[in-house]
């Protein structure tokens, strides 16, 4: 069963802590298309946090397309579906390669061990369907 | 309708105490329905605001509304409507559980006895038990509960952590989380606990020496706080460099800057002074820290330190 | 209301014990260590029964007052106390109520004991009745007013020490005051009471209400006249001290072989000025100088040293009001003897009780323990006592004599029968008269003057008793040797003393004196009459002043006194004197114009000094024009002491720079004095994180402050 964990004091905000968590849970298929999420009201019971935040959490991850609403019935994880404009993908692209290879290019690593590392990574995550990640 | 949105206003709120001033200017709203968290070091003046917003203490200059009505002459119909939990859980002595009870019960028509006494078994007091005879902790769950029981449309409460233990603590928060969530329940907490805010609030307000310095979202304000680390010399000079510089704090061979709405302009100037500047994420506790420790400090031991080389 | 009440109660009513305790020790003390009476009169004593009851309900109020409002005043306290679904005028109500509850069961508990132990037996032990209690309790309701001074005191937010203390300092004054008033001019004393008791509670209230400010105009002028009165008695305590010890001082340079001054009959029968020489060394006045009265000025300058053997004619003088008695006193105390019973002697005391027409006889045993022993009712066929007159000394066998208006009646010392000597012909309510014991042993008479409308009855009885004692003689079966009823000219039938002698020249006719004590440079009236009030010859003198010792007293006190205190002073004598005190103030005034007007030109200053400091203090404070008039008035009338005031009753002014012109200006309104820039836009750091859509550029609205 998936579970979500918070710690607060860390350095992401808690909704944000959600959101990874549920799209990694997603993208390693721990959470199949169609499963049910607990509701705002739940969630918030259970981590013992702030229904707004949860709330919020959820809500992005709606706009994103990770998950759907269903009026009435609760949230679950949707179809995968664009939901953002080409030019949109891009630049959330351009933005998470920014952020991540302006760490990587300091480690002193060759550009084709980065891509090695990369290609194997985005292997285990989408095809073999790999146990666990190392952590966010 | 005004009144609706807005639980707390507060215009221009002033207060002195002889000559020192405890509130500068203080202009804040607090909405309905959210759970503001207000922060600041001891003595920055919260409680001088709490007491304040419920008129308990006349202003300098300046006024405060409470769900639409002037602090200073709340009507006792609104102060119903008011849960307040003042500092240190304060409880007369010689008064027994049930007598804390009784003076609410008779003081606030919507008086829910079954929470009352729900939350009195949680913390494992008797209703015959004497205020002065039971434990800190057990101090502070009856005088939650006599604030709580009240049914309040709006809760304020300064420090109510203070001197409970994990659980304790842990169930306060569940408390107040259940409590938020039934509709339209406005609370302001003043609190030391930020994990407690983080877990809490919508909102955060932080004062420092008596001046309101951040009224935001939770997130907002997260997002509008940018971190660097950077492995330079940094003094005063460098400091008057960076726009919205909050705090920067030395430690062995780095720098930690703080920076309130870093833009393209702060990034220029942070790599100005190191190219190997790093940006760097913040905890909640790191942005409100900066906040916190007190402005010449940051000055004063730098050039301190300049002054050594 | 009811709740703050209860909790007021549940949380101080373990304090009554330290109220009721003290309470019953100083009544019991107080009791066993009256001499006799127990009664509402506390003349001559100094610490009364009033004074006490008051000083201590002044304190148990006072300490009431203290511990009802500490407990409360922290911030956490008075949160919890008031933030609730009640005004901050019913949590004042129901302190309030549950103090008055707690001082009562302290103060009139032990009060309504007492009363209901003198009902059941204490006339046995003392000449006891409750209403002795009933200036207490009046006193005991004024002393509450310090409930409130301790309220005050506690709540108000006040920098100077002075300002908070002070008008503890008024109430207990006035408490003190009352206490001291109480039997001499009930009037002044209930309404001195009953002001600062509503003074001193509606100033607490406002200040309580809104927490600790005295922004009202009701808490402002309350602390006005506390602080005024507080501090001009301070002032003028000092004066009056000063003076005080000044006067003593001179006094007492000149007291120690000093002379008397009197009006007598001559051998003639003429008024003469005699002055009689105190012997320091057997205690006694001697006539040493006379001279005959003139009618136009004293003759104090032309004494002469007269024979050895010039004696005054014997005289039956009465005073012209004032007998001592007053009417509202049950209980008279007649006399105290030891009287020989058998073969041992008992001490006996005889009270008169107006209330049950009798005289009360009560023996003293050792440690003056009181036993009442007998009752005398008043004889037949008289059967009352009516008002009481006068009164002779007790001989040693414990006979004594009173004039009451029915008759002269003889009271034995051992006998249970009162008896009649001289039963008056009517019932008199006009009746005045006098009991003179002649001094000389050879004439030791009893002699009586009793006159009621315009005629008088002068008794004489026979002397009998030669023992060396300061009797009277025991009249007692001998009746009365010379007695008349005189008509008196109707200008002798005043209100003044009149003294009366049978004219030695003249046989069968009398001489009357009228002197004018009171104003002695104006001319008085002297008589020769016959027994039916016909006028035979009629003479006018002067008496002049008669002052044995003459010490001037200094003016410096009255620099003190700011023209209003002056005014209520003055207003009070004439109330309670009525016509005849403002007449003697003026007549003094006229009498010496120069000595008056010093202490008028000196109370001059304080006007003019009150209105320099008014103006300072308004200033500071920085009062506009109209409340600054307003004070000038107050300034005017209470001096410096008073305008002082303006300190403590307005907050004191924080000024800090202001922002944008760099000048001082005062923080708690919203703009600047001098430049106008809004106090409320505070210059940004730079940090500041607040949501888009509420920025602190907006100007607030303010409310205007003073």
């Amino acid at each position: 069963m998936f579970e979500l964990q918070v710690t607060p004091g860390g350095n992401r905000p808690i909704y944000r802590q959600i959101i990874d968590q549920v799209r990694q849970a997603v993208a390693t298929s721990e959470l199949a298309v169609g499963d049910g999420l607990p509701s705002v009201r739940q969630l918030a019971e259970e981590l013992v946090l702030n229904h707004n935040t949860v709330a919020k959490a959820y809500a992005e991850l709606v706009r994103e397309g990770v998950l759907e609403s269903q009026h009435g019935r609760g949230v679950f994880v949707a179809k995968r579906r664009r939901v953002f404009s080409a030019s949109e993908r891009k630049r959330r692209l351009d933005q998470a390669m920014n952020v991540f290879l302006s760490e990587v290019l300091t480690l002193d690593y060759t550009p084709q061990q980065i891509e090695e590392a990369v290609a194997k990574r985005l292997d285990q995550m989408t095809g073999s369907k790999a146990e666990e990640s190392e952590g966010d | 309708m005004r009144e609706d949105k807005i639980a707390i206003r507060t215009r221009g709120l002033t207060r002195y105490f002889g000559q020192k001033a405890a509130l500068r200017s203080l202009t804040l709203d607090v909405p309905r329905g959210q759970v503001s968290a207000l922060v600041g070091h001891n003595g920055a003046g919260k409680t001088t605001l709490i007491r304040l917003l419920l008129g308990l203490l006349p202003p300098t200059r300046g006024c405060a509304e409470l769900l639409g009505c002037d602090s200073q002459s709340l009507t006792p119909e609104v102060r119903t409507r008011v849960g307040y939990l003042a500092e240190g859980h304060f409880l007369w002595g010689w008064m027994k559980a049930r007598d804390a009870a009784r003076l609410q019960r008779e003081t606030f028509p919507r008086w829910d006895q079954h929470l009352f006494d729900s939350m009195l078994k949680f913390f494992g007091v008797s209703p015959d038990s004497r205020v002065r005879q039971i434990s800190r902790g057990q101090r502070a769950g009856v005088s939650l509960a006599m604030t709580l029981a009240t049914d309040p449309e709006l809760l304020v409460l300064d420090d109510p952590s203070m001197g409970l233990d994990p659980v304790a603590r842990r169930a306060l928060v569940e408390g107040l989380l259940a409590f938020a969530r039934r509709d339209d329940r406005t609370i302001l907490v003043c609190t030391h606990l930020l994990d407690d805010v983080e877990r809490l609030a919508d909102r955060i307000a932080i004062v420092s020496s008596g001046r309101l310095l951040v009224d935001s979202g939770l997130s907002e304000f997260r997002d509008r706080i940018g971190g660097w680390t950077l492995e330079a010399e940094f003094g005063a000079q460098q400091a008057a460099q960076i726009p919205g510089l909050i705090d920067s704090r030395q430690t062995r061979e780095r720098t930690h800057l703080v920076v309130a709405d870093p833009d393209s302009e702060t990034e220029t100037a942070v790599q100005r002074i190191s190219g190997t500047a790093r940006r760097e994420e913040l905890t909640l506790e790191d942005a409100v820290l900066a906040y916190l420790r007190p402005a010449a400090m940051v000055g004063s031991i730098s050039d301190a330190l300049e002054n050594v080389r | 209301m009811k709740t703050i009440f209860w909790k007021e109660l549940r949380e101080h009513a373990r304090w009554t014990p330290m109220g009721i305790i003290p309470m019953v020790i100083v009544l019991v003390l107080k009791w066993q260590s009256t001499e006799l009476i127990f009664d509402s009169g506390q003349y001559g004593n100094s610490l009364s029964l009033t004074s006490l009851v008051g000083l201590l309900a002044a304190s148990i109020a006072l300490c009431l007052g203290f511990v009802q409002t500490w407990s409360d005043q922290r911030p956490a306290a008075r949160a919890l106390l008031l933030h609730r679904g009640i005004t901050a005028d019913a949590a004042f109500c129901g302190k309030l109520l549950a103090g008055l509850l707690l001082y009562t069961v302290a103060v009139f508990g032990p009060l309504l004991g007492m009363a209901a132990f003198i009902t059941s037996v204490g006339i046995e032990y003392r000449a006891a009745s409750p209403s002795a209690l009933i200036p207490s309790a009046l006193i005991a309701i004024a002393a509450f007013s310090c409930w409130a001074a301790g309220l005050l005191m506690v709540q108000r937010n006040a920098w100077f020490f002075g300002s908070r203390l002070l008008p503890g300092l008024t109430a207990a004054l006035a408490v003190f005051a009352c206490g001291s008033l109480m039997d001499v001019v009930f009037w002044l004393a209930t309404t001195i009471g009953i002001a600062t008791l509503v003074v001193y509670l509606t100033t607490a209230r406002t200040v309580f209400v809104n927490s600790g400010q005295n922004a009202t105009g009701v808490a402002r002028a309350g602390l006005t006249v506390a602080l005024t009165v507080a501090i001009l008695t301070m002032v003028l305590s000092v004066a009056m001290m000063v003076e005080t010890y000044r006067t003593r001082a001179a006094y007492a340079r000149a007291a120690g072989n000093h002379n008397q001054y009197t009006v007598e009959f001559g051998p003639d029968g003429e008024p003469w000025l005699t002055r009689s020489h105190y012997s320091t060394t057997d205690y006694k006045y001697e006539i040493d100088q006379a001279a005959k009265m003139l009618p136009d000025r004293s003759v104090r300058d032309q004494l002469q040293p007269v024979p050895a053997d010039w004696k005054p004619l014997h005289q039956w003088s009465s005073a012209g009001y004032g007998y001592g008695y007053s009417r509202s006193r049950r209980f008279i105390h007649l006399g105290e003897a030891s009287v020989p019973s058998g073969t041992e002697h008992v001490r006996r005391s005889w009270v008169l009780d107006r209330k049950q027409d009798a005289i009360l006889v009560y023996a003293i045993r050792p440690r003056a323990w009181y036993r009442l022993e007998a009752t005398l009712l008043p004889p037949e066929p008289i059967g009352t006592f009516g008002e009481m007159r006068n009164q002779s000394a007790v001989d040693v066998n414990g006979n004594f004599t009173i004039v009451t208006t029915t008759g002269v009646f003889q009271v034995p010392g051992n006998g249970t029968e009162v008896e009649v000597i001289y039963a008056l012909p009517e019932h008199s309510k006009e009746l005045f008269s006098e009991i003179q014991r002649q001094t000389d042993p050879q004439v030791n008479q009893l002699r009586l003057l009793l006159r009621f409308g315009d005629r008088v009855v002068l008794l004489e009885t026979e002397h009998v008793d030669d023992s060396p004692t300061m009797s009277l003689g025991p009249v007692r079966g001998l009746g009365v040797v010379y007695g008349s009823v005189v008509q008196l000219p109707d200008a002798l039938a005043t209100e003044r003393t009149i003294s009366i002698a049978r004219d030695s020249a003249e046989g069968g006719d009398f001489v009357g004196l009228a002197p004018n004590w009171s104003q002695p440079q104006r001319p008085s009236d002297w008589f020769r009459f016959a027994a039916d009030g016909k006028i035979i010859e009629k003479k006018q003198f002067t008496v002049g002043s008669t002052a044995a010792v003459v010490v001037e007293t200094g003016n410096s006190f009255a620099a003190f006194v700011p023209p209003g205190a002056f005014a209520i002073g003055f207003a009070i004598v004439a109330i309670e004197n009525g016509d005849s005190g403002i007449e003697q103030v003026w007549s003094n005034a006229k009498a010496k114009p120069i000595e008056s007007a010093i202490p008028v030109a000196f109370g001059l200053i304080q006007p003019l000094l009150g209105i320099l400091v008014a103006v300072w203090a308004a200033r500071r404070r920085r009062l506009d024009k109209r409340a600054t008039r307003r004070w000038l008035w107050w300034a005017f009338f209470y001096g410096p002491c008073g305008s002082l005031a303006i300190l403590a009753a307005y907050p004191r002014i924080v000024r800090e720079s202001c922002d944008a012109c760099r000048e001082v200006t005062r923080i708690d309104v919203a703009t600047c004095e001098q430049c106008g820039h809004s106090l409320d836009e505070v210059p940004k750091i730079g940090i500041e994180v607040f949501d888009q859509d509420q920025t602190t550029a907006t100007a607030p609205p303010q409310p205007s402050a003073s």
